[in-house]
């Protein structure tokens, strides 16, 4: 399987433009099956000012190729932590505990954060683990003095400045961003189907919200509207 | 497809372009997210804890806060509220943070070059140092002050050693010159706020000399218009203008070597004035001349009046008056200060600069000897690089060759150290317990900012657990009393008899002191162990606190709450009141011959402003940031005058060969107008032969031209005195100068105005006394308000505003280096800077634009001016670049696509691309600021007035307004400048400093004419001379005539 060359306008003059532009995508649509392994561009070398001119370095036989920028779906975490019992209404079987309890740091920093093992051994101490591999996992990381290497969910690009404290502290709801949490069992993140669904965390969906969400005209009344272009402001959030 | 917009289209195409090769993951890689096992109190992830600490880098011991993220050091910021150092950093406090991530540095001991592990190697070095006997137990080291400083003199001295503290470029001749002006053991301190005149015969001391970064605070005070009805004069008397005297109002340049019989006949001539007979007629000024040396009868008098008449200082020779009469100079300043009536006033003496005891290089080359003869059994080696600083007849390599154990206390191995040494890496200041005791009155106190990022302990540890592992015994209070009254540098000062008593060390000892006739209270605990100044301290940090309760706690409540106290503020300010010692007239013994240097050429080895004496080589950010006069990066060069350079037919593309009797160097090329035509100059830092990947076998070391030499009087190493000759090399200049244009070409862009009118009109119309080009405008028109086609934009909250002022600006370069450990800016490298493929959102200017007596070189930072109608902004086909409601030039790095158009377009040349995706090595990647992204190649960047800490500021005041107090420092750069030369705020609050400096007569826009309506505004340099006419050269326009040639639209001249 090779990835054809880009197409050159020169040769294909006789074709129309949008044929042309249509052939190419067709022709990347039929790259099917394995291919080459992308690597990333090392910084580990000997040379005193590392530089790449890819990120991502492609196999020899790969032009440049249109890459996705998201993060690799997550299929599973190290201990499979159910927010449902921990979260999850009563009569669903949950404990109701906040989100704050445990996401402690959301209401203070620009992180939400995971707790710290301790936060998680303040009750799992006492809690028997018998016949419950995942609390058994749980021991085994506080005995070894290591902490659980959770996988990311949400995983914003760096460039982006997204800060918890600010949109905890002017009343959002947990759930408004992340869904239904509580009523969730392992936290993942599937493959993103498209661009445009609600709730994926993009920067149409978060500006949809900076631009409508009635908090503002709650917390700034009279001041709104020069809020809310403030909220639109590139530098709001890029960083 | 019908119906898809554009973007979309592109979407698709990517995503099922890479759904097809999902299959390898071609996605960013899914990230962990690690939680703390037990979360410490004061770390709240995401938001950084700043500790109060000093800066290591020299002995000053500068007050920093040392903020982290995430428990790993980011940057060092000034602290306000240490009085050490003024309130801002020098060079090396920026760039000292990258001492931590050095990517070569040691991360444990090394024993005979295999590594090894702490107990078994400090169990050797005990050893070693139990059996060698009297005399065996030798030091070499750096200058240290504090707890340091007494641990490591009680360790000698019971260990039947001896030590030497030097440093090359050291202040040996001038404590040689303050003992016998004054009888006192210590160095003068310089805090000239109030100067009127401001003499330097050569010192460096706006950049790296004895305090930098405290003289330039004081520099800014003595300038400061509104301070009082004066403006300080600042002259240069110097065989070379340096970084420090290129800032100077006159420059008179003298032969090298004959600094000291202008600065005697100076002296002579105040003596005179001022009726102090017995100074005039001493042995030491008489026949003082100045005439041989080239400096004008009528000038000096002048001078000399000046000086009688109102409050001064007089700085001595840097190393480019470091010859043999060295401490003829630095008394002779000292006798001018005294006659001025200086000291105590301008010039301190009871709470001098204390950097330790001061050792000479007579000093050094003793130990030497003593090495080389095989009596030296156990030598330890701090923080020095004697093989690099010294020339080659100086035998360091075979010195240190026959030493019977030698423990070098260094990051990594100096040059000339053999392979059988031990290396012991003490780690970073920000990873250590210390204190400096800098002078009387201001003990600094050094606190970890984080755990030691790899197996490395503090000198302070690694002399405690040898003195135990020796079975060394703490000295009995005769024998410290004896070694305090020794002069006491680096002791505190006696306070602490009497009081809470050095508890700990006099229990039950014999000799006890009389004032204590009960028996001491037990030593306060810390963390479970006694805090006491012993070798008995549990370690280096108990041995601190122990000190500090002994010498300082003055109060009998709780000494834990006291000692938080300090650690959150950073140190112990008291104070002191001032002494003022008499100058002893009678022990002023004839001065020295004037040292003459035969031969065509006169070599001057100067230190480099960033590299120093090559300390700071290793740091990249010291090497990436332009030298500010000569523009050159990460090598060595060579300094000439233009008829040298027009005589020899080299120019700087080329390179110079220099010629001694020790030796030959080519080295590129810099052609200074300012230089005498019987000098050549080479630059000092560069040329290690050990080093990390940044300094090893980079440039040339000019050390290979010289031998050695002494200043007779003080044993000081004579840097002056080599005379070489000169030839075109053969090779090309491998360096270009990186700052900006050659010069101004009537435009105007760093601007000046004559003294009389600054003091005349302090207040006024907005650039009144500056020259730009004033274009007319058509009164009709104003008064329709159509005569700009772009109106300015709306600023609903903010108008951020920066207001650099260009006479505080020493051109040092520190607002660089902050803004690229600020801003995680790349290094590129010597190869890319070829190609000024340079990063540094900062370009820091130079223009040469006088000549002779007034030099006036002008040092302008430029940076992006974030203009409201931005020439910038228009052309990106992707709007990646807008300007914001708070009017700032908005950059998104993500929607950049690399087009290049608003570089093309800028006319202040602010804008830098990412040619490549730049890369941090190793380590250096701990220090990036998670608040800034690191951009990717195809990205343009530029200064964003650190809108990372705007956007906290705002946070923090959410619901108000930002005050003008929290906004002033708060880019990096403002926050950093010693001399205090930015100015930052919201212009739309007129009571703001910064709208009232930009609507200053001294005030400007930097092509003004081009109606860009920036945020950044410049005030004028101030000069005492008036420069003829001409656009953009001349002093502005303070009565307001209208300059007749002003150019309307093209540039008449």
């Amino acid at each position: 399987m090779r990835v054809p060359h880009r197409v050159d306008p020169q040769t294909q003059s006789s074709i129309p433009r949008t044929l042309g532009r249509a052939l190419a995508a067709v022709s990347l649509l039929t790259m099917m099956g394995a291919c080459e392994t992308f690597q990333w561009a090392s910084d580990d070398s000997d040379e005193p000012f590392p530089r790449s001119d890819h990120d991502l370095i492609p196999p020899d036989d790969v032009d440049r190729v249109a890459i996705s920028r998201f993060p690799t779906p997550v299929d599973e975490q190290p201990i499979e932590f159910n927010h449902s019992i921990h979260a999850g209404a009563i009569e669903d079987g949950g404990m109701e505990m906040d989100c704050q309890y445990c996401h402690y740091v959301a209401r203070e920093s620009i992180h939400a954060g995971v707790p710290a093992s301790q936060v998680c051994q303040g009750c799992h101490k006492m809690i028997a683990t018998t016949g419950r591999p995942e609390l058994v996992k749980l021991k085994e990381y506080w005995d070894a003095g290591e902490p659980i290497p959770w996988m990311k969910v949400h995983d914003l690009p760096d460039f982006v400045h997204f800060d918890h404290s600010a949109h905890v502290g002017a009343g959002v709801v947990c759930q408004e961003c992340h869904g239904a949490i509580e009523n969730e069992t392992v936290a993942v993140k599937p493959v993103q189907e498209s661009f445009l669904e609600p709730g994926m965390m993009e920067m149409g969906w978060c500006l949809n919200c900076h631009k409508n969400h009635p908090s503002v005209e709650e917390n700034h009344g009279t001041d709104a509207s020069l809020r809310r272009a403030e909220l639109k402001d590139c530098y709001t959030c890029h960083k | 497809m019908a119906g898809m917009n554009r973007r979309d289209f592109f979407k698709m195409v990517g995503v099922t372009g890479a759904a097809s090769v999902a299959g390898c993951d071609a996605r960013v890689p899914a990230e962990n997210v690690i939680p703390y096992m037990v979360q410490p109190e004061e770390i709240t992830p995401g938001i950084p804890t700043l500790y109060a600490s000093i800066c290591g880098e020299c002995a000053v011991g500068c007050g920093v806060l040392a903020k982290t993220r995430e428990g790993r050091v980011i940057l060092h910021e000034p602290n306000p509220d240490s009085p050490v150092g003024g309130s801002g950093l020098c060079a090396g406090g920026v760039t000292s943070v990258q001492e931590t991530y050095n990517p070569d540095r040691l991360q444990g001991p090394v024993d005979g070059g295999e590594t090894t592990d702490w107990g078994a190697v400090l169990g050797k070095v005990g050893a070693a140092v139990k059996g060698a006997g009297a005399g065996g137990v030798r030091w070499l080291g750096r200058y240290r002050t504090g707890a340091l400083s007494q641990l490591i003199g009680d360790f000698v001295g019971q260990s039947k050693g001896s030590a030497v503290h030097w440093e090359p470029l050291g202040y040996a001749s001038l404590s040689a010159a303050t003992k016998l002006a004054f009888g006192a053991d210590i160095l003068p301190r310089y805090a000239f706020d109030d100067a009127h005149t401001i003499v330097t015969f050569g010192a460096e001391f706006l950049h790296t000399w004895l305090n930098p970064a405290g003289h330039a605070e004081s520099f800014k005070n003595a300038r400061d218009p509104f301070r009082g009805d004066y403006i300080a004069k600042f002259y240069a008397v110097s065989s070379r203008l340096g970084n420090s005297s290129a800032r100077a109002d006159t420059f008179w340049s003298v032969k090298p070597g004959s600094e000291a019989d202008v600065a005697r006949a100076l002296a002579k001539l105040v003596a005179e004035k001022k009726g102090r007979k017995d100074i005039a007629s001493s042995a030491f000024l008489k026949g003082a001349d100045a005439s041989a040396a080239g400096v004008d009868a009528a000038k000096l008098e002048a001078l000399a009046d000046e000086l009688a008449a109102k409050p001064s200082v007089v700085f001595p020779g840097g190393a480019d008056a470091a010859g043999a009469n060295a401490t003829d100079l630095a008394l002779a300043t000292l006798v001018l200060n005294d006659v001025c009536g200086n000291i105590g006033k301008t010039v301190m003496l009871g709470s001098g600069q204390n950097f330790g005891p001061v050792h000479s290089f007579t000093d050094v080359e003793k130990l030497l000897a003593d090495c080389a003869a095989g009596k030296v059994k156990v030598l330890f080696l701090d923080g020095l690089d004697p093989a690099f600083s010294l020339p080659a007849d100086a035998n360091v390599a075979d010195a240190l060759a026959k030493v019977g154990t030698l423990v070098v206390l260094a990051n990594s191995a100096p040059e000339g150290v053999p392979e059988s040494a031990i290396i012991l890496p003490p780690g970073s200041s920000s990873e250590a317990w210390g204190d400096s005791a800098s002078h009387k009155g201001a003990y600094g106190l050094q606190q970890p900012a984080m755990q030691p990022l790899y197996d490395t302990r503090s000198v302070g540890d690694v002399l405690l657990a040898v003195a135990a592992a020796a079975s060394l015994q703490d000295p009995t209070p005769a024998e410290e009393d004896e070694e305090e009254g020794k002069g006491g540098k680096g002791k505190a000062g006696k306070g602490g008899k009497g009081k809470a008593g050095k508890a700990g060390r006099r229990r039950g000892a014999i000799g006890a002191d009389k004032d204590e006739d009960e028996e001491a209270p037990p030593p306060p605990q810390l963390g479970g162990q006694p805090a006491i100044a012993s070798f008995a301290a549990a370690d280096f940090q108990r041995y601190v606190a122990g000190r500090w309760h002994s010498k300082l706690f003055t109060g009998s409540g709780d000494f834990g709450k006291w000692w938080r106290e300090c650690l959150q503020r950073g140190g112990f300010f008291p104070g002191v009141p001032e002494t003022t010692p008499k100058l002893r007239a009678n022990k002023l013994a004839a001065a020295g011959a004037t040292q003459s240097i035969s031969g065509d050429y006169a070599l001057i080895l100067f230190p480099h402003s960033l590299l120093y004496d090559g300390r700071h080589a290793h740091k990249s950010w010291a090497q990436e940031v332009p030298e500010p006069i000569s523009g050159y990066t990460w090598n060595t060069w060579a300094e000439i005058s233009t008829a040298t350079a027009a005589k020899l037919g080299v120019d700087d593309k080329g390179s110079l060969r220099i010629s001694s009797d020790q030796g030959a160097l080519e080295l590129g090329v810099f052609i200074n107008p300012a230089a005498r035509d019987d000098v050549v100059g080479v630059v000092m830092g560069n040329g290690h032969k050990a080093g990390n990947r940044f300094s090893k076998d980079r440039g040339f070391n000019p050390v290979s031209l010289i031998k050695k030499g002494v200043d007779a009087r003080s044993g000081d190493f004579a840097w002056l005195g080599t005379s070489v000759t000169l030839a075109k090399g053969a090779s090309e200049n491998p360096m270009e100068q990186l700052k900006g244009s050659e010069d101004m070409d009537h435009r105007p862009i760093a601007l000046e105005s004559y003294v009389d009118d600054v003091l005349e009109h302090p207040t006024g119309e907005m650039s009144a006394l500056a020259a730009i080009h004033r274009i007319p405008e058509d009164a009709r028109l104003v008064e329709k308000g159509i005569h700009d086609m772009y109106p300015e934009p709306e600023h609903p909250t903010y108008r951020f505003a920066l207001s650099v002022n260009l006479d505080n600006c020493t051109g040092c370069g520190v607002c660089e280096i902050a803004c690229i450990a600020e801003n995680n800016i790349a290094i590129t490298g010597p190869f890319q800077h070829q190609m000024h493929r340079y990063m540094s959102w900062i370009r820091l200017s130079r223009f040469f634009v006088g000549e002779g007596e007034n030099p006036d070189m002008r040092f302008i930072p430029m940076m992006c001016q974030h203009c409201a109608h931005a020439p910038c902004e228009g052309v990106c086909p992707v709007v990646a670049t807008y300007h914001n409601l708070d009017g700032l030039n908005a950059m998104i790095y993500n929607r950049c696509v690399g087009t290049r158009y608003c570089a093309n377009n800028c006319p202040y040349s602010a804008r830098r691309f990412n040619y490549h995706t730049f890369r941090w090595p190793g380590a250096y990647t701990l220090q990036l600021n998670p608040a800034v992204s690191t951009r990717e190649m195809g990205v343009m960047e530029k200064c964003s007035f650190c809108i990372q800490r705007i956007r906290d500021a705002k946070d923090e005041f959410r619901g108000e307004t930002v005050p003008d107090e929290v906004l002033e420092h708060l880019p990096a750069c403002a926050q950093a400048c010693p001399t205090d030369a930015f100015t930052f705020g919201n212009r739309k609050d007129e009571k703001s400093k910064v709208a009232i400096e930009s609507a200053s007569p001294r005030s400007y826009i930097v092509l003004s004419d081009l109606n860009t309506k920036p945020g950044v505004q410049y005030m004028t340099k101030i000069n005492f001379h008036r420069t003829g006419g001409g656009h953009g050269d001349s002093h502005g326009d303070p009565e307001g005539h209208g300059d007749a040639d002003a150019p309307s639209g093209g540039d008449h001249h």
